[in-house]
């Protein structure tokens, strides 16, 4: 084990800001409104699913309009329990007219957003012990 | 097989081991590469970076329980591919250590851990499992073992790697590829096909 090393926070944070920029923005088969609904539709479920949203910054529920029935059942299982996701959705989103560009799209935004709010919520309880 | 032919695309041909390593540095599941080359401008060049600060040394923990810690967070996610890229390296060089990690990953309250590595192990279940739940009061006994800020920011951001790392693989349908059929049996992980395309370890 090596002693207390000073990490590089910033750095870390510049890197956790460019991959959620990347993946929201970057030009590709689905539109960066699209992409931010599925964004904000993820915090918003993991910040419903206790019930303790109340007073925390989520998104008005009209912001996940762009999003199909299928592919809001698909991003919520991305998040929620990829592990279950079956080939009979992937396939169901293809043939809803779906690219595949697009289904990686979604599935990088859906995975991307529960990782950094994880992240959030991690270092929230650091700072408030501290 | 992965969900999306594009993806498998991806590297055009089905690159041995060795050369997995070279280009690496490590080895890899061809899947997992197959997923940060496609729209690499996306995803892996952006991932990647980060992985690898999530990662960094040095470290008040050892590179050994870093990894121990992302094989954990795979094993919560049941990413049975994730889980053995990174139980490999957790390990290390010590002739005991693969059956350390498989006792670990079964059930890590029983396995003699480190006092702080378990620790961190209850912090993760919770932080994993229960995002919303996690408090300050998660992280005191981390702090009462002497574990020094930067130590729990580097556990933190391993778990969301981890979590973001999970998510994709086994949403697009990553797998182990048959390499990894040697490894797997010597960590006494064995796997089970079943009607779907999951499969579960037994020692898991």
């Amino acid at each position: 084990m090596n002693p207390a090393a000073s990490p590089s926070p910033l750095v870390r944070q510049k890197l956790v800001n460019d991959l959620a920029r990347a993946v929201l923005t970057t030009l590709g088969a689905t539109s960066e409104e699209v992409r931010r609904a599925v964004r904000d539709r993820v915090r918003r479920r993991a910040l419903e699913r206790t019930g303790r949203h109340n007073g925390e910054s989520t998104s008005p529920a009209h912001e996940t309009e762009p999003l199909s029935e299928e592919m809001r059942a698909y991003v919520d299982a991305v998040a929620e329990h990829a592990h279950d996701v079956t080939d009979a959705q992937v396939q169901a989103l293809l043939k809803g007219g779906l690219s595949e560009e697009a289904v990686f799209e979604l599935t990088v935004v859906a995975a991307v957003a529960r990782g950094i709010f994880q992240l959030e919520r991690g270092l929230a309880a650091l700072e408030a012990g501290n | 097989m992965l969900r999306l032919p594009a993806v498998v695309r991806s590297i055009p041909i089905s690159l041995p081991r060795r050369w997995l390593r070279r280009l690496l540095g490590r080895a890899a599941p061809q899947d997992i590469m197959k997923i940060m080359r496609f729209r690499t401008e996306l995803y892996g060049a952006h991932f990647l970076p980060l992985k690898r600060e999530a990662f960094r040394q040095p470290s008040w923990w050892s590179v050994e329980e870093q990894e121990l810690f992302a094989a954990y967070v795979a094993r919560l996610r049941q990413c049975e591919i994730c889980t053995v890229l990174h139980a490999v390296p957790a390990s290390g060089p010590g002739p005991n250590g693969q059956d350390a990690v498989a006792a670990a990953l079964a059930d890590w309250r029983s396995a003699g851990l480190r006092p702080p590595v378990a620790a961190a192990f209850r912090a993760l279940e919770i932080l994993v499992q229960d995002t919303m739940s996690f408090g300050a009061a998660d992280l005191d006994e981390l702090r009462a073992l002497g574990a020094p800020r930067a130590a729990i920011e580097d556990l933190l951001y391993i778990g969301a790697v981890m979590s973001i790392m999970v998510r994709v693989g086994s949403a697009l349908g990553a797998q182990l590829d048959q390499s990894y059929a040697g490894v797997v049996r010597q960590f006494g992980l064995v796997t089970t096909p079943s009607g779907s395309r999951r499969r579960s370890y037994s020692a898991l």
